[in-house]
């Protein structure tokens, strides 16, 4: 159906037969190629898009940014996650793995944005609940609901991507549309 | 095991050490420069320098970029200042709060917000002096309520920056503050000119480049070519946890440029940045400088590497000295309060770090973002 349209749009530009081909071929690759990343049009996209991802996570590895791919991964995991309890456990998979000084991925954000994440955290007794699983369950069954805020980690996540815009998001762009030349 | 192998693995082996020794080749031909130095010491600026002086400048897609990083910047510095005023005299934040979107309701978290910030110790006539007049209310309820980093200034947006900047005493007050709420020293310059870079066709020019201001994270490295020679220059974020990745970018050094930024004696990292309750005497950017330098020197792999000092930010420095002694970094400084007698203090404190005598030590100095061998 593709290759009839595009051979009716070549015929009604007043291409000559000999010239059909070629025009098809450039046409179909040079749409291929858009609608393979589409995903480029903006970082949200890329973020939720797994071969955008990929991509992203690969360039930010390239670039000594591991730390934000770990992020990325369980940010996503995060927004994805269908009960509290999913997200408690994420939630402190989050903080211990990312917003702990010293930790290996530790991301690049303000004493300010931690101590937020941490209030929250406090508030919500995520800490305690989750030191150990056993009592996390108890506390389940027993009624006593945790809620965790499903939008607790989206101003960090801002500032993430903040940060990847304003170092690498042109170099990325860039990168991807060589390549798919 | 060779007689093993066919004839085009064989082949295929020989043409990746070629490419392999090609590529060793190429690398000694360059001299890597590693541009070290704590966060917002000002490497990121001497690289986009580099970048515009010896490179290929900034493409249009770049100033773009430049252009979305400024307004943001301006969007951003203006909402620090709006809210540190508001924690300083507890006034409430106008319309960010939104109960319907918080299942907890953030009352408390508000709660610990001010009991976290407010351990400074005003009198009351200097508390008021960052209270905002409420004239102002509606200025700031519209710049609040902004995403800083997405938004382009519009003509409205200009307005109330312009009438909050230039008419209202407590952001002037609060911006007075600016080393130890974490705003950038060239916020003033985008505030004072914020109709030219809030103009729909704005394009940043090369001193609004150098000027603005994002953390740098991981590594970028570039290629110069300055007459004979080929510089591959790595710049690097500064920040704590950036520091833990610069191991892995030590080997083959030719030369450590290590940046230091003249003016951080009285700022607080940006790790610790908290509110005006911060106490600068007991930890500022300058002991980070010092000992991010120290640790470096210690390096084995450094050993024998030559390391240039870079003092950047001579020219702030030469305003901030009339105000703020040197003694609040280093509290053994007896001379006066003046610029040259400081700067040669400051100087020969890190030339004294380096216990290893062979190795080449050079300073050089940064004045409005022009290079100096010295500085008088």
């Amino acid at each position: 159906m593709d290759r009839i349209f595009t051979l009716t749009m070549g015929f009604m530009m007043g291409l000559g037969l000999d010239q059909l081909p070629q025009f098809c071929m450039k046409f179909s690759m040079s749409e291929a190629t858009k609608s393979d990343m589409k995903w480029l049009n903006s970082q949200e996209e890329t973020i939720h898009d797994p071969t955008g991802f990929q991509y992203l996570c690969r360039f930010l590895e390239v670039h000594s940014c591991s730390e934000y791919v770990w992020f990325l991964k369980i940010y996503l995991e995060f927004e994805y996650a269908m009960s509290d309890k999913q997200r408690l456990v994420i939630a402190r998979k989050m903080v211990d793995c990312c917003m702990t000084p010293g930790e290996p991925f530790e991301i690049n954000i303000s004493y300010e944005m931690r101590e937020e994440v941490c209030l929250t955290q406090r508030k919500n007794f995520f800490l305690q609940c989750a030191k150990n699983v056993k009592e996390l369950n108890a506390r389940f069954h027993r009624g006593e609901e945790v809620i965790v805020p499903p939008d607790m980690f989206d101003f960090v996540y801002k500032e993430i991507k903040k940060l990847i815009r304003d170092n690498y998001w042109l170099a990325f762009e860039k990168m991807c549309l060589t390549m798919s030349k | 095991m060779g007689g093993c192998m066919s004839d085009s693995q064989d082949t295929t082996d020989r043409n990746v050490e070629r490419e392999i020794e090609k590529d060793k080749k190429q690398d000694t031909r360059a001299h890597k420069l590693l541009l070290l130095g704590a966060g917002g010491s000002g490497k990121s600026t001497f690289f986009k320098q580099l970048k515009a002086i010896h490179g290929e400048g900034h493409n249009d897609r770049e100033k773009e970029g430049f252009k979305r990083q400024i307004h943001g910047q301006v969007v951003e510095s203006i909402q620090l200042l709006i809210r540190q005023c508001k924690t300083v005299t507890k006034d409430p934040l106008p319309g960010i709060k939104d109960e319907d979107d918080e299942p907890f309701g953030n009352d408390d978290l508000d709660d610990a917000r001010l009991s976290n910030s407010l351990k400074v110790e005003m009198t009351e006539t200097e508390i008021a002096q960052f209270k905002i007049a409420k004239e102002f209310d509606q200025s700031c309820q519209y710049l609040l309520e902004i995403h800083g980093s997405r938004s382009a200034l519009t003509e409205q947006l200009v307005t109330h920056v312009k009438s909050l900047w230039n008419e209202c005493p407590a952001i002037q007050a609060m911006f007075e503050h600016r080393n130890k709420i974490g705003i950038p020293d060239s916020s003033a310059f985008f505030f004072n000119d914020i109709e030219r870079i809030g103009r729909s066709d704005y394009t940043p020019d090369h001193k609004d480049i150098v000027l603005a201001r994002y953390r740098t994270t991981g590594m970028t490295e570039k290629e110069f070519h300055i007459k004979d020679a080929v510089f591959k220059v790595l710049d690097v974020g500064g920040q704590r946890n950036e520091r833990k990745k610069w191991i892995h970018f030590f080997d083959g050094v030719t030369a450590v440029l290590f940046v230091v930024s003249l003016t951080c004696y009285d700022e607080v990292p940006f790790e610790d940045v908290t509110d005006l309750a911060a106490d600068v005497t007991l930890m500022n950017s300058m002991l980070e400088s010092i000992k991010v330098f120290e640790d470096t020197l210690d390096f084995e792999c450094f050993q024998k590497t030559g390391f240039i000092l870079f003092f950047n930010k001579a020219d702030l420095m030469q305003e901030k000295i009339k105000r703020v002694p040197i003694t609040n970094a280093f509290p053994n400084y007896k001379g006066p309060q003046e610029f040259k007698p400081s700067v040669d203090y400051i100087s020969k404190y890190f030339l004294s770090l380096n216990r290893v005598p062979e190795r080449e030590m050079l300073l050089r100095f940064f004045f409005e973002y022009v290079l100096f061998v010295n500085y008088w």
